[in-house]
């Protein structure tokens, strides 16, 4: 059964206090928090330096007695550290591995060390990499990092773009050149064992060069999933489709969570996602990626194809 | 006969706007029979329950068994007896096999 449109959002992202940009205060910030437990969403991440919020174990609290799943991703700062060990571990906890990635390489000691220091607070961290343009040749090498240092989980979102992109940002994305890159180091055998590494890929392409060590299937995947089981939430409170979507819905300050889901602008953007984009007209691979990362495609696109930036051509 | 509980791993969710909606559709006399109206998240995957599905899911709770369901249905449906009996029987039956439904 394909999936409806839903009441509300069951994943969300969430900017909580990135640099530079004033956060909510802990009423604002408990208010949107009611908001997500009243509308049931499952899973919510708190991104950018959640840690750094005077106000996080009040949220984390509040998010928890509302019935979500919170994950939380961290630098591994000095800061954050003490932080997180006042925290306790009832929320997973990814560390953010661009941090540790510059120059085209990746800094492998640095990063075990900070897996180190997290494990001394939280049992069972997990990885987060969102790379940037040409970095994505680096996956082998995390995921063989991933096996020596037993990590159990490493999560790839997709890009995001946030809610106000910046041209420099945009042309730091990865496309299907980094993807064909890639592909020819996975066929030279740079891919390495499983060894019980829960992986999650959120690009469909992505996943699709990965399958032998993401395994199952996508078979409920039912294309992008902005503005219907995806939502984001700005530092400032404001509701989007999804982090790669920077289209405000309106502000959780002002109204209700499900309203927003309910609202014209949101089904406009559904409808939008339903069109078959002009690159993927007669593409024999529609019905199983749907053109993938419509947000992306969107907005970061230069030409009016509407495929996938990962996407190298119709098949 | 054991009571029917939903597996604890499983997070899920009523749209309750989608059942409002699905039940005013029922009441008008459309086929309702592919609108779900309770999201399943499992492994990752989402997967939706019809209204019926839905009903039996919820009722699923580890405080009633199979007939004990039924007889909850048939107060919400105006059908005969034999028809939820088979239908929740079938349902049931491919939950467990799924491991969605275990007995408490």
């Amino acid at each position: 059964m394909a999936v409806d449109l839903l009441d509300a959002p069951l994943r969300i992202s969430w900017d909580i206090c990135p640099p530079g940009q004033s956060p909510l205060n802990r009423q604002q910030l408990l208010l949107v928090a009611d908001q997500l437990s009243a509308a049931g969403v499952f899973f919510v991440t708190l991104e950018e330096a959640p840690l750094a919020h005077p106000e996080i174990q009040g949220l984390l609290e509040a998010l928890r007695q509302g019935g979500c799943q919170v994950s939380l991703l961290s630098k591994v700062s000095p800061a954050e550290l003490e932080v997180l060990a006042q925290l306790g571990s009832d929320f997973n906890l990814f560390v953010d591995v661009d941090r540790f990635c510059s120059a085209g390489q990746l800094d492998a000691p640095a990063l075990a060390t900070a897996l180190k220091q997290v494990q001394q607070t939280h049992a069972d961290p997990a990885l987060l990499w969102t790379p940037s343009r040409g970095q994505l040749a680096l996956l082998p090498e995390l995921l063989k990092f991933c096996s020596h240092q037993q990590v159990s989980r490493l999560k790839l979102p997709n890009q995001k773009i946030g809610v106000n992109p910046k041209k420099s940002q945009l042309d730091n994305l990865p496309d299907c050149t980094d993807l064909g890159e890639l592909e020819k180091s996975i066929a030279a055998g740079d891919l390495p064992a499983r060894n019980g590494l829960q992986l999650e890929v959120h690009d469909l392409f992505l996943w699709e060069l990965l399958q032998p060590l993401t395994g199952g299937q996508r078979s409920e995947y039912g294309g992008c999933q902005a503005a219907n089981s995806l939502g984001h939430i700005s530092v400032a409170a404001e509701l989007f489709p999804c982090s790669s979507w920077p289209e405000p819905l309106g502000s959780l300050l002002e109204n209700e969570l499900l309203d927003l889901w309910q609202s014209a602008s949101r089904l406009q953007i559904r409808e939008a996602i339903q069109q078959v984009p002009v690159g993927c007209d007669g593409c024999r691979d529609y019905q199983v990626c749907f053109g993938g990362c419509r947000g992306l495609s969107r907005f970061c696109r230069t030409d009016d194809l509407g495929r996938d930036l990962l996407c190298a051509e119709r098949r | 006969m054991a009571v029917l509980l939903r597996n604890p791993d499983i997070v899920w969710r009523r749209e309750k706007r989608r059942e409002e909606q699905v039940l005013q559709e029922l009441e008008e006399g459309g086929d309702v029979e592919d609108r779900g109206t309770v999201i399943l998240l499992i492994s990752g995957m989402m997967h939706q329950l019809n209204l019926l599905g839905g009903m039996i899911w919820d009722l699923c709770d580890g405080s009633r068994d199979q007939e004990q369901i039924v007889d909850n249905l048939l107060e919400e449906f105006d059908v005969e007896r034999e028809i939820i009996s088979a239908d929740v029987t079938d349902f049931v039956a491919d939950l467990l096999k799924r491991g969605w439904l275990i007995y408490g």
